[in-house]
């Protein structure tokens, strides 16, 4: 039985978890040390990004923690901020500088972060749990816009891989590890999964996800296997009918800013190497043309142009039917942005309240909103669930509760 | 044991730390010291405020001193791990988390401050001093209180003067400063030691801003009874370049172009206003080198907004201007409320001192003296207490000297 979570206490939940993500949390390496992440807890592998705010290594972190109501937040490990993760008497609790706030539970270890593929890499590397149902696969671990320097200046993938690549075993994947690990995934209860990763050269993604479609198929016997391709704009918009036939039910486009000029700043590999801006936008009308309503995501690095901006972008694309989604940023180790803050916890609550102001007047629902996003049990889940729009596979959960 | 400098860095990155981060205060601890000096500047734009505290009521002063000398802006910030307190009934501290950093204490007003102008304006809102406790003292004009780039929703980014979101200022001002305001001002500070002045303020709408300062600068002239007045004029950059001769003609030793940030793509973000009225970019890097080669080197300046770009980016600019003759300066963005970055958050305080060091660095690396930089900036920057520190010349060193 699960009770949906007022208003109110969303709202308080959400204001902390924007805090944490904004400054972070401390865990003293002792406690680190001590937590069982063999079998036990839920680890933060770096096969994309270093979220945190400094690269650490000295242990592994933990990915995760709920608090006694289920409300998820995030870790961000910052050995300077203001909250800290102790331990007394065997519990652990999150803390402020006035003091205790609440105990902690960290999460889980899904058991397949144990399992190896035929070839013998851990699937934990493989594939990222995004909570009880939606794995994450990062294919690659690299982006080529690096070589002609044009990264994005928010994105430390290739720092990340020079940090933790070596240290956690992470390295490009192939079909049949991915096959595998989302069939074991897929065994113990998860029935979704996104396939994204940095650019490769040549823009070879699409014959790639075309391999994984096929590989999933036939290792895990299912035709509709719940899968989202987060892609690049392509040169050749036919290429979007490709992912669609190829059996992914959903699909995601990243622009990540929305004002042009910004956009050429921020991102000048997606602007130089996919067309421009306008052929990003041409790619999410297509891409609504071929997947529909609700089934095309967009996810925004927020807090780097202004507001006005990015709720400009959410409005439009929201009219589309693209689910355009509020990422934070953060401004990590390794990125050309490294030092620079994002906005006030103030800044970012009043955009989610804005954005999913949107996602009802557009009628994208939560279950359009978990099909296109790569990720669970996000601020936007839980404002779903207190609206009483349910995922499906929840909902019995819930009516018992109501 | 600490030596002199070391201390004297460890407050001067307080001093960019209590920018950066802002400071919070109890209501009301100020009023004894606002009270005992009525002249004390409270604050000129309370838009600094992030969190509105001192709505209306404007019981902060704008301006603290530290333990060694140096003084800070005060930007207000609830959330600020840093906050003011009194530890007695005259004594106040600022402290971190609780824990005492510095005694501090407030800048005595100047005496121009308790004057009028002729028409009755009271001179404290023609002109501010920028000076801090130093003995190289000037003094700046904001001439207008808004910029026309309002009037196209072009207000540059990190900018505050036209976004007060309809609070006042703490003191009615002029919405335009006459040129007689801002000469019987100027002269009241240089007879009490002022040596150098700024005029600056908003875009003017049609940018008749030239005639409107060659009047000032005869004005001041004629106030001051001398030619070179040690006046710098801060302006947009001209479509027709010729007309920066007429200022160097006029009187103006220096001026100052504030370009904001390096490279077109971020110019062409951050200042809309200035792409459409100056002719763009590339024009205003050309009126910088004509600049350079009218009033010379070390003669022009243009101030850069830190914190709104990479730091290699920014880097690429300072560099530039400074090996062509430019003095810049790197001040530490405040995303104040009613910009259109309002709650944004600026770099971290570590990312800044880096900016700042490396900067008075690259100054010096450049040539340029501390007088230079002085007669080029219309306040005390970073620039200028690094090259102090370095060069052992704050008054500090020779105090200190006297004592031994």
């Amino acid at each position: 039985m699960k009770k949906a979570l007022s208003q109110d206490e969303i709202y308080n939940n959400i204001k902390l978890s924007e805090q944490l993500n904004l400054h972070g949390v401390q865990i003293d390496s002792d406690l680190l040390r001590e937590l069982d992440f063999k079998d036990t807890y839920l680890e933060q592998v770096h096969s994309c990004f270093n979220m945190n705010h400094t690269t650490y290594t000295e242990t592994k972190l933990p990915d995760r923690f709920k608090n006694e109501g289920g409300f998820r937040f995030p870790v961000v490990y910052d050995p300077d901020s203001q909250y800290s993760i102790t331990k007394e008497c065997g519990k652990y609790y999150l803390n402020n500088k006035q003091g205790r706030l609440f105990e902690v539970f960290f999460g889980r270890k899904p058991a397949y972060y144990n399992k190896k593929a035929s070839d013998g890499t851990p699937m934990s590397t493989v594939a990222q749990a995004a909570g009880s149902t939606h794995v994450s696969i990062a294919y690659s671990n690299e982006c080529a816009l690096n070589e002609k320097g044009l990264d994005c200046l928010f994105c430390n993938i290739n720092a990340t891989k020079r940090s933790y690549a070596d240290l956690e075993g992470i390295a490009w994947k192939t079909p049949r590890q991915i096959a595998e690990t989302i069939k074991a995934a897929y065994d113990e209860g998860y029935f979704s999964f996104t396939i994204t990763g940095g650019f490769i050269p040549e823009r070879r993604e699409v014959d790639f996800y075309i391999d994984v479609a096929e590989a999933v198929r036939d290792i895990t016997g299912l035709e509709d296997f719940g899968g989202s391709a987060c892609i690049g704009a392509p040169l050749d918009l036919t290429v979007i009918d490709k992912y669609k036939e190829a059996g992914y039910r959903s699909i995601a486009t990243n622009m990540e800013i929305w004002d042009e000029h910004i956009f050429k700043t921020i991102v000048p590999g997606k602007d130089q190497i996919c067309g421009g801006r306008e052929n990003w936008l041409r790619t999410l009308r297509r891409e609504i043309e071929v997947f529909g309503r609700g089934r095309v995501r967009s996810t925004f690095v927020t807090g780097i142009e202004p507001k006005a901006r990015t709720l400009e972008g959410f409005e439009y694309l929201t009219d589309l039917g693209v689910v355009a989604v509020p990422s934070y940023w953060c401004p990590n180790p390794g990125s050309a942005l490294e030092g620079h803050r994002q906005p006030t916890v103030e800044w970012y609550h009043d955009l989610v309240q804005k954005t999913y102001i949107l996602y009802k007047k557009n009628s994208i629902s939560h279950l359009d909103f978990y099909i296109s996003n790569n990720a669970e049990e996000t601020i936007f889940d839980y404002l779903y669930d207190s609206d009483g729009d349910f995922l499906p596979w929840d909902a019995e959960k819930y009516a018992i509760a109501v | 044991m600490a030596t002199l400098k070391e201390k004297l860095y460890d407050e001067l990155k307080l001093k960019l730390a209590l920018s950066v981060e802002g400071v919070n205060y109890e209501h009301g601890i100020f009023d004894s010291v606002l009270e005992e000096d009525p002249m004390l500047k409270k604050f000129d734009y309370c838009t600094w405020d992030k969190q509105l505290v001192t709505t209306k009521q404007y019981s902060v002063p704008s301006s603290i001193v530290l333990e060694h000398g140096f003084d800070v802006g005060v930007v207000v910030d609830r959330d600020s791990p840093y906050k003011i307190e009194k530890a007695s009934d005259k004594d106040f501290v600022v402290t971190r988390n609780g824990q005492l950093l510095s005694n501090i204490s407030f800048l005595p007003s100047p005496k121009f401050y308790s004057k009028m102008t002729s028409d009755g304006t009271p001179m404290r809102v023609v002109g501010s001093s920028l000076s801090g406790l130093s003995p190289d003292k000037s003094v700046i004009f904001g001439y207008s209180t808004e910029c026309a780039v309002k009037d196209n929703d072009e207000t540059c980014l990190f900018c505050v003067m036209n976004g007060t979101k309809g609070l006042d200022a703490p003191e009615t001002r002029p919405p335009w400063k006459t040129s007689a305001q801002i000469s019987e001002t100027a002269k009241a500070a240089y007879d009490e030691g002022y040596s150098h002045l700024t005029i600056t303020g908003g875009f003017i709408p049609e940018r008749r801003e030239v005639e409107y300062y060659l009047d000032v600068a005869e004005s001041i002239q004629l106030a001051l009874g001398v030619e070179d007045f040690n006046g710098q004029a801060c302006i947009g950059a001209p479509m027709d370049l010729s007309v920066i001769d007429r200022y160097k003609e006029a009187g103006f030793s220096s001026i100052g172009l504030n370009t904001e940030v390096w490279r077109k793509e971020y110019f062409d973000i951050v200042c809309p206003g200035k792409v459409r009225m100056c002719g763009g970019y590339d024009n205003w890097i050309k009126a910088l080198e004509h600049a350079v080669k009218v009033f010379g080197r070390g003669k022009v300046r243009s101030c850069f907004v830190a914190g709104l770009q990479p730091k290699d980016v920014l880097f690429e600019g300072l560099e530039y201007l400074a090996s062509i003759g430019v003095i810049t300066i790197a001040s530490s963005w405040v995303p104040g409320i009613g910009s259109p970055l309002e709650g944004h958050r600026s770099p971290t305080v570590d990312w800044h001192w880096d900016v700042q060091l490396r900067h008075a660095n690259l100054l010096r690396k450049n040539g340029f003296t501390y007088k230079e930089i002085f007669d080029a900036t219309p306040g005390r920057g970073f620039a200028h207490e690094i090259y102090q520190i370095e060069d052992e010349t704050l008054p500090i060193f020779s105090a200190i000297q006297d004592e031994g």
